[in-house]
């Protein structure tokens, strides 16, 4: 007996151990990861990123005087990684070898030039965005002009000095347009270009929206809000308020924004951490309505907020890719949340630590082509997220039903599905194209493993109007004899009663 | 067993005629508290029952989080604590109906109710999206029914006018909070009572302890 149970102890230790040692192996390897189902709780999911690199920018061989990261532009060739304290904008290829530095302001002859007597030179800049033309915008916030004491953009465009050097020269200088309005200060921290050349420019503490210049540098209007949540006792206390009350109350002003990208087909990307805001992140259409898509079980917030504490996710940035799917970045929580175009949470990546590959103070993030780059300002690193093979799976499905191919999509959901059972976007996935197929019976199934009511709903449709055509006869035959039953009935009982 | 069938089959006149069943319960014993107990039974069945099999398209209960003993108890409690609030209510304003009285016509009152709830399940297995609102019809008549059979019955067993009715059952809303308060309050008690005689036995633990070794 005891003999037995000793031995069943030591199996049960053997077993256990074996399990801490997976354990162990697996953590080491990859992070661990998660998602949301329908009731908002936490799904274990298969990693979708791993760690690939994570670069020091103050050691990439050419950099020097380097201070901190306060922004990084993923350009069509070139990386820009904006260093506040440094005053500089680092340029580097996509493999971060380094190819040039902007501090000072050159004129096309290669000549620095001057203001007053002093060198031009970029001042605590904040943001960087490489346009269509390849022609660099640079928010220099830190610039103040001595007549106005607001900031300036400049644009730099690369071209070759006469021993054949490529440099970048300032080709224009925007400061505050003269036919500026509003009670914003013209002092820009990130901006887009679109392909009109175009410039949105977040400005700091601005509450009237992005500002938008037109290719001339002139003023052209203000775009996009975010709304707020009011309380229900703030509206209460305001309805009753007198018009002197109200004039003395603190206003509301509408969160500014903090970061700003745009996507392919020019709609802009904002995000804010205001607690009161609506929407985390907006997506707005040219005449500056937030278009975003919420089809996921929560709307785009990050993490799901804490009702409680009302401890919510910061989210900072915002980077979208050609194919709708965007990433945004929880400062708090140092993670990075993947979304498609439909607003559905794909991946979880990266943690708050001290670690490799996780951050302390995250402050930009960006794709690199399906890599995800994200920078942290205290760690003064640049750290690079490759997908796994799961990841890469999810990700080439999502462009493929971008597309519109949904069957190389559903077969690829398929495939992922290996990877993650608990991935209800995979199921939901592999349902539409077998709903595109006309395979309602299977994708019934699917939809339902992936916990969609809506999709679910599409195809019961087809397949009971399917079933019920099918077997008319069968659906048909009760109901006639039922009828003739009812009118042999009735025609007994008066015959009976005419009898009598 | 002949006569509690008769009683049961008396139940269909009593749903579409409330006034003179309930009357009939009353005054001519032709009711049983025994099937005002059947039926809260099925019904607290069926509250299990439809948060597991209703459709797909319905259903949004989490299935990982279901506890049956819980979700029939919930389905029973307002019933009963109703039941109560009303007849301590009604001593009070003349209300002629005993306790066991009201107990029945609440219960028979649930029969339509029941018959909603068994069409509804075995309809949401064969909808979609666009008829979930006649899924929530049927549902919906099978309570405003019950509604109006429970009023009614209570205007019967009570011999109430309307508008008395109508004030004795804003009063037992009252009475119902009332009870829930002290419900409650009794709840957080026994539970601070029991976290004191846990401690005092740690505690004690503890010193034995520390005095044996």
């Amino acid at each position: 007996m005891s003999v037995q149970r000793g031995f069943s102890i030591a199996l049960c230790l053997m077993i256990g151990l074996i399990f801490i040692a997976a354990e162990a192996g697996a953590n080491a390897e990859l992070p661990r990861s998660y998602n949301y189902n329908l009731w908002q709780e936490t799904v274990p999911s298969a990693p979708a990123y791993r760690l690939k690199k994570e670069i020091n920018v103050g050691t990439i061989p050419g950099v020097y005087n380097f201070g901190e990261l306060a922004d990084i532009h993923v350009g069509k060739e070139r990386i820009y990684i904006v260093d506040r304290i440094g005053s500089q904008v680092i340029i580097t290829d996509y493999d971060f070898n380094f190819v040039s530095r902007i501090t000072l302001l050159k004129n096309e002859e290669n000549r620095i030039m001057t203001e007053g007597g002093n060198q031009m030179r970029l001042t605590l800049p904040e943001g960087a965005f490489e346009a269509e033309n390849g022609d660099l915008y640079i928010a220099d916030s830190g610039y103040r002009d001595p007549k106005t004491g607001e900031a300036r953009i400049v644009v730099f465009s690369e071209t070759i000095d006469s021993r054949g050097n490529p440099f970048y020269y300032a080709k224009n200088i925007i400061k505050k347009p003269d036919n500026f309005v509003g009670r914003t200060q013209f002092i820009p921290s990130k901006l887009v270009v679109d392909n009109a050349y175009r410039i949105y420019a977040v400005v700091q503490g601005g509450s009237e929206g992005i500002v938008v210049l037109n290719a001339d540098g002139s003023f052209s209007h203000y775009f996009g809000t975010n709304r707020i949540r009011f309380s229900p006792i703030e509206y209460f206390w305001k309805s009753l308020a007198s018009e002197e009350q109200l004039e003395k109350m603190a206003l509301t002003f509408a969160p500014p924004f903090n970061s700003v990208d745009i996507d392919e087909n020019g709609f802009i990307y904002t995000t804010n951490s205001d607690p009161r805001s609506i929407d985390k992140v907006a997506r707005f259409n040219p005449s500056g309505d937030n278009i975003i898509r919420k089809m996921g079980y929560l709307p785009p917030i990050g993490d799901v907020p804490d009702y409680l504490t009302g401890d919510e996710s910061e989210i900072i940035s915002v980077t979208v890719n050609d194919h709708g799917m965007y990433a945004i970045l929880d400062s708090g929580k140092g993670r990075v949340f993947v979304y498609n175009f439909d607003g559905e949470l794909l991946f979880v990546i990266g943690n708050q630590g001290l670690a490799r590959g996780e951050f302390i103070s995250p402050g930009d993030v960006s794709w690199l082509n399906d890599d995800i780059v994200v920078t942290d300002k205290k760690k003064g690193t640049i750290t690079i997220y490759t997908p796994t093979e799961f990841g890469q799976l999810v990700i080439d499905a999502t462009k493929e039903y971008y597309v519109g191919n949904w069957d190389s999509a559903g077969e690829k959901w398929l495939q992922a599905l290996k990877y993650n059972a608990n991935y209800d976007i995979a199921y939901v996935g592999y349902g539409k194209m077998l709903y595109m197929q006309d395979r309602y019976e299977e994708a019934l199934e699917y939809f339902r493993l992936g916990n969609n009511r809506t999709y679910y709903s599409m195809a019961y449709k087809k397949y009971r109007s399917e079933r019920l055509s099918e077997n008319f006869g069968l659906f048909i035959l009760p109901l006639l004899i039922l009828f003739g039953a009812v009118v042999f009935a009735e025609y007994k009982y008066h015959k009976r009663a005419g009898v009598q | 067993m002949k006569q509690f069938l008769e009683k049961l089959s008396y139940t269909k006149h009593v749903i579409v005629n409330p006034f003179d069943g309930y009357y009939e319960i009353k005054f001519r014993n032709k009711g049983d508290a025994l099937i005002a107990t059947l039926f809260f039974l099925i019904n607290s069945v069926l509250a299990v029952v439809s948060t597991q099999y209703n459709g797909f398209v319905i259903n949004t209960f989490n299935i990982k989080n279901m506890n049956s003993l819980l979700i029939m108890f919930y389905s029973l409690f307002p019933y009963l604590i109703f039941v109560v609030g009303n007849y301590s209510t009604t001593t009070l304003f003349d209300g002629k109906g005993t306790m066991r009285e009201i107990y029945i016509v609440v219960g028979y009152a649930l029969f339509p109710y029941i018959v909603s709830q068994v069409i509804g399940v075995i309809f949401s297995q064969f909808i979609t999206m666009e008829e979930v609102p006649i899924y929530r019809l049927i549902v919906f008549a099978g309570s405003a029914w019950f509604a109006f059979l429970v009023f009614s019955g209570l205007i019967v067993v009570h011999e109430y006018g309307v508008l008395k009715n109508i004030a004795t059952l804003l009063c037992t809303v009252l009475a119902v909070s009332i009870i829930l308060f002290l419900c409650l309050l009794t709840y957080s008690l026994i539970q601070e009572v029991l976290a004191f005689v846990q401690l005092f036995i740690t505690e004690a633990i503890v010193r034995i302890e520390g005095w044996s070794s």
